[in-house]
């Protein structure tokens, strides 16, 4: 069963088999997690807007037209649920999405102390909380889920250009940052 | 000083460039000691993030979704019976309706008519139809039947909102 694609268990769902959508709530489950919980940075929060996610895809799923893939069509409600809840926590999450002028300082953020233990896992994922929330998502849904940039713009409701503009940003201000804290040394 | 901005190096890495600019971007590397270290950090970034893991869900995440879809759903099951209910009795008494129009009309047709051709039936059917109407909607009428359906709908009314507080509770509970 758990062979099956995404839209041969939506069919079963469909047909009444409701228990086949825990079958698509365990292959979505931690990486939905991941990005609700970078844009929302708790997680008790991202835990629960992702219990109501799955709730809004099942009774969805008789609108899914299965014009995009299903991960693509989920994930969109899943970066708008989330959204939503960071907007009712009255965040100016606006000024964060509206365009691509804004900036972000990675380094004033920076409280990472090379010692001895730290390494650059540690460093990514320290800094990858500390980006913008679209910036994070988009690392999340490249890196993680390992979506195309069309897709992710179709997620995130932007155009591939800015999807791409904010993956080169995150990329190099993590670099940057990777060279002025001299942590080049452990790739070399 | 750098050659390569960092839009270049970026298309580098994700294979965006054309054959022409690679050949460019590699020349380059191989006489900018700063263009490759710049090239090397970003790869090294671009590395480690393809690393990062996803984060775990509690273990009984699933089984709280399929619960509350299920209680969910057994609330929204309860309504439509409801509903289901409610209607049935508004079509019942509206067919109790349809028949005493009917049976005052055919008794009265069967009185005036007994032996006509099928056509010539019509008109004094309907004739009979509208009469069973008159006899219905008198003045008398009216009021017993707008008392009967306002009764109705003010007792499903109130049960409709009782079943859709409680179904309300059901739901938050199962949270």
């Amino acid at each position: 069963m758990k062979d099956l694609t995404d839209l041969e268990i939506i069919a079963s769902v469909k047909r009444g088999n409701q228990a086949d959508y825990a079958i698509i709530i365990d292959r979505y489950k931690n990486k939905a997690f991941s990005l609700i919980k970078r844009i929302l940075k708790n997680e008790m929060e991202a835990e629960e807007v992702l219990q109501d996610c799955f709730l809004k895809a099942y009774n969805g799923l008789r609108s899914y037209r299965q014009e995009a893939k299903f991960s693509t069509w989920f994930f969109r409600i899943v970066y708008n649920t989330a959204l939503s809840k960071v907007s009712a926590r009255k965040r100016k999450i606006e000024n964060e999405m509206s365009s691509l002028e804004d900036h972000f300082n990675l380094e004033s953020d920076y409280d990472y102390q090379v010692t001895e233990n730290s390494d650059l896992s540690s460093f990514v994922n320290i800094m990858l909380q500390k980006l913008p929330s679209n910036y994070s998502s988009v690392l999340s849904l490249f890196y993680l889920n390992e979506m195309s940039c069309e897709e992710i713009g179709d997620v995130m409701n932007t155009s591939v250009a800015n999807v791409k503009v904010m993956l080169h940003r995150s990329r190099n201000a993590l670099r940057d940052l990777l060279i002025k804290k001299d942590l080049m040394r452990e790739v070399s | 000083m750098n050659l390569l901005s960092d839009e270049i190096l970026n298309k580098y890495i994700d294979g965006d460039l054309d054959y022409a600019s690679l050949k460019h971007v590699n020349e380059v590397l191989s006489s900018s000691v700063e263009d490759k270290k710049r090239l090397q950090a970003l790869l090294a970034v671009h590395n480690q993030l393809k690393k990062i893991k996803e984060e775990s869900t509690p273990n009984s995440f699933t089984n709280l979704v399929m619960k509350r879809l299920q209680s969910r759903n057994k609330a929204f099951k309860e309504q439509r019976h409801f509903v289901f209910a409610v209607s049935s009795i508004f079509i019942s008494i509206l067919l109790v309706i349809i028949g005493l129009i009917i049976y005052y009309g055919l008794n009265q047709s069967s009185e005036t008519q007994s032996s006509q051709t099928y056509t010539q039936h019509i008109i004094p059917f309907f004739n009979s139809i509208a009469y069973g109407i008159t006899q219905i909607f008198t003045p008398r009428g009216i009021s017993v039947f707008g008392s009967v359906i306002s009764l109705g709908i003010l007792i499903s009314g109130y049960f409709f909102f009782e079943n859709l507080k409680a179904s309300k509770q059901k739901i938050n509970k199962s949270q």
